[in-house]
């Protein structure tokens, strides 16, 4: 698919034809695919970003989906088993959230910048709100610890090539299990400790034929749906039956005769 | 090549799915058995979960059954009548279990009884192959037929009603209630059934063993049917694409095991898989009591 480019250059750039693009202070993003579809084959994706930045300048490459509210189960001891014994409420934080860079965002800006760019570790805990527990600072840690598991989060950072010319590219590996919606990717130029320039590129994950049309009947039509699901399974059943059933009694017959 | 579960929510391998598929059925057709109490254990261990593992079992059992059922009703194997009073039962005991495994997710422990359940059944099945396989060794096959303790038993309940197609008279509630303990089982853990419902029905309804066969298959469909329709409607929790991709390989699968099964010896064979079947039940229960990786989870909601 030919890039197409959405970037927002916040500082002006000095464009000219057959010029290095992007002097100054300024910075462009462009992703390879703008939609992601997700089908029957759908086993995760790849997502390549790249744009152009000022030499002098590290990039960070934030991708994350809105916001979203969850409640999680708390697991706890309850004789010899591991039950939920209580729920804990998440808010501020995307379902996704994965991170590029040049270098380490540690190294590039101070845990409150960080925190007003909604970047890196200190970002995503200044963001996150904690409802329902008496210990919110560990139900945080624990929850990002989940969602970094569960593949969703990411903040380590790295990944950022710089090519000639003040071009930049990286890739982002797109988990299956990423929820479907609207996403933001946003590139970050930083120098000397902060962000001088950003551009963003908004990005659309939806569920396409064959799966959005079960997801969304199984979702809103319920019983229409199982069904459906029923008589698949009948035919399916019915259909296996006549081919195995009738070839493994002609085989039998064959054999016998 | 993968496929994305819409309900699941993930993507697994079609080899895979399928390859489990052959696996259960191979071991149903080996054992004799229905194979969905194999079923819902291992697409759990597969990372499925175990909600959608359960409701999507049952989708599974619906086609499974159904040739079977066909080729009963052609062959006259089922009572109707005592069939269809079971199937009261079912859809009822269907339709409470389904309530319970609401309300279960949203205590946000339905996993944990799943898995306990399973941990018990299967417990229970390997206990009761090894001791069937050890008693054949040691002598021939010993059926009983007659009027057993529990027939007797069950016939000074009120509700006495004839069974002409069986030759029985009981009591009208006892296939009822036979019913409701196979339609909370089914929604419960994806099982059709049968490992309970055949010895049940020679038991305590003294039907004879030809048409307990076509009886229990023609009420396991429609119970499982009915499961799956109340568990799509209220637990979102089935999945078409993972009951189809495990149909094809489970009838494929209980051919070779049919086939296997007239070859070998049936009893040692018997024992090793219900010394299997012990191992799966000692491995669940230990990962129950394993300290978890999370204290969170994402959970059926507030």
């Amino acid at each position: 698919m030919a890039p197409v480019v959405l970037a927002v250059v916040l500082t002006p750039a000095a464009w000219g034809g057959g010029l290095p693009a992007a002097q100054g202070e300024g910075i462009t993003l462009t992703v390879d695919k703008p939609e992601i579809r997700i089908t029957s084959g759908f086993h995760g994706d790849f997502l390549r970003a790249a744009g152009t930045a000022p030499e002098t300048c590290d990039v960070v490459l934030r991708l994350t989906s809105a916001l979203a509210e969850e409640t999680l189960d708390v697991k706890g001891k309850r004789g010899p088993f591991w039950l939920t014994v209580g729920k804990a409420r998440f808010e501020g934080a995307p379902r996704v959230y994965m991170l590029r860079s040049t270098r380490p965002v540690e190294a590039l800006l101070q845990p409150q910048e960080q925190a007003r760019e909604n970047l890196g570790i200190f970002g995503l805990q200044a963001a996150l709100r904690v409802q329902g527990s008496e210990a919110p600072d560990l139900f945080a840690s624990e929850f990002l610890r989940l969602k970094r598991d569960r593949g969703l989060y990411g903040w380590a950072g790295g990944g950022v090539t710089r090519g000639p010319e003040g071009t930049y590219q990286a890739e982002f590996t797109w988990p299956a299990h990423a929820p479907s919606g609207a996403y933001t990717l946003k590139a970050f130029a930083v120098k000397g400790g902060s962000v001088v320039a950003t551009a963003s590129v908004g990005i659309l994950v939806r569920k396409a034929g064959l799966e959005a049309w079960i997801s969304r009947l199984g979702e809103r039509h319920g019983t229409l749906y199982g069904l459906l699901a029923v008589l698949i399974a009948l035919a399916a059943g019915l259909a296996a039956g006549a081919v195995f059933g009738g070839s493994f009694r002609r085989k039998k017959k064959d054999a016998g005769a | 090549m993968d496929i994305f579960l819409p309900v699941a929510g993930t993507s697994i391998n079609a080899a895979v799915l399928v390859g489990a598929g052959v696996l259960v059925g191979f071991l149903s057709g080996l054992l004799g058995v229905g194979g969905g109490f194999l079923l819902t254990p291992l697409l759990i261990m597969l990372g499925i979960d175990p909600l959608v593992a359960a409701a999507s079992g049952t989708n599974a059992i619906v086609g499974a059954s159904a040739s079977g059922t066909m080729a009963h009703l052609k062959a006259r194997n089922v009572d109707l009548k005592m069939g269809t009073f079971m199937l009261v039962g079912g859809v009822a005991g269907g339709g409470a279990g389904t309530l319970l495994v609401r309300s279960l997710r949203r205590a946000g422990n339905a996993d944990v009884v799943i898995v306990l359940c399973y941990v018990m059944l299967l417990a229970v099945m390997g206990v009761v192959l090894f001791v069937e396989g050890l008693a054949s060794q040691v002598k021939g096959e010993t059926e009983e037929r007659g009027e057993s303790w529990g027939y007797r038993l069950l016939q000074r309940l009120p509700f006495s009603t004839t069974f002409p197609v069986s030759g029985v008279k009981t009591s009208a509630l006892a296939p009822v209630v036979l019913g409701v303990l196979v339609g909370v089982l089914a929604a419960l853990l994806g099982v059709g059934g049968g490992f309970f419902l055949i010895p049940a029905m020679a038991y305590f309804l003294a039907m004879p063993m030809g048409l307990v066969v076509g009886t229990s298959l023609f009420q396991m469909l429609f119970t499982s049917a009915a499961v799956t329709i109340m568990q799509a409607a209220m637990n979102h929790s089935v999945d078409a694409f993972l009951a189809v991709g495990l149909l094809l390989g489970a009838s494929v699968g209980a051919q070779g095991g049919a086939r296997v099964a007239r070859g070998l010896k049936g009893d040692q064979l018997k024992m090793v898989l219900a010394l299997l079947l012990l191992a799966l039940s000692v491995k669940m229960f230990d990962d129950l009591l394993v300290l978890p990786r999370h204290f969170l989870a994402a959970g059926g909601g507030p």
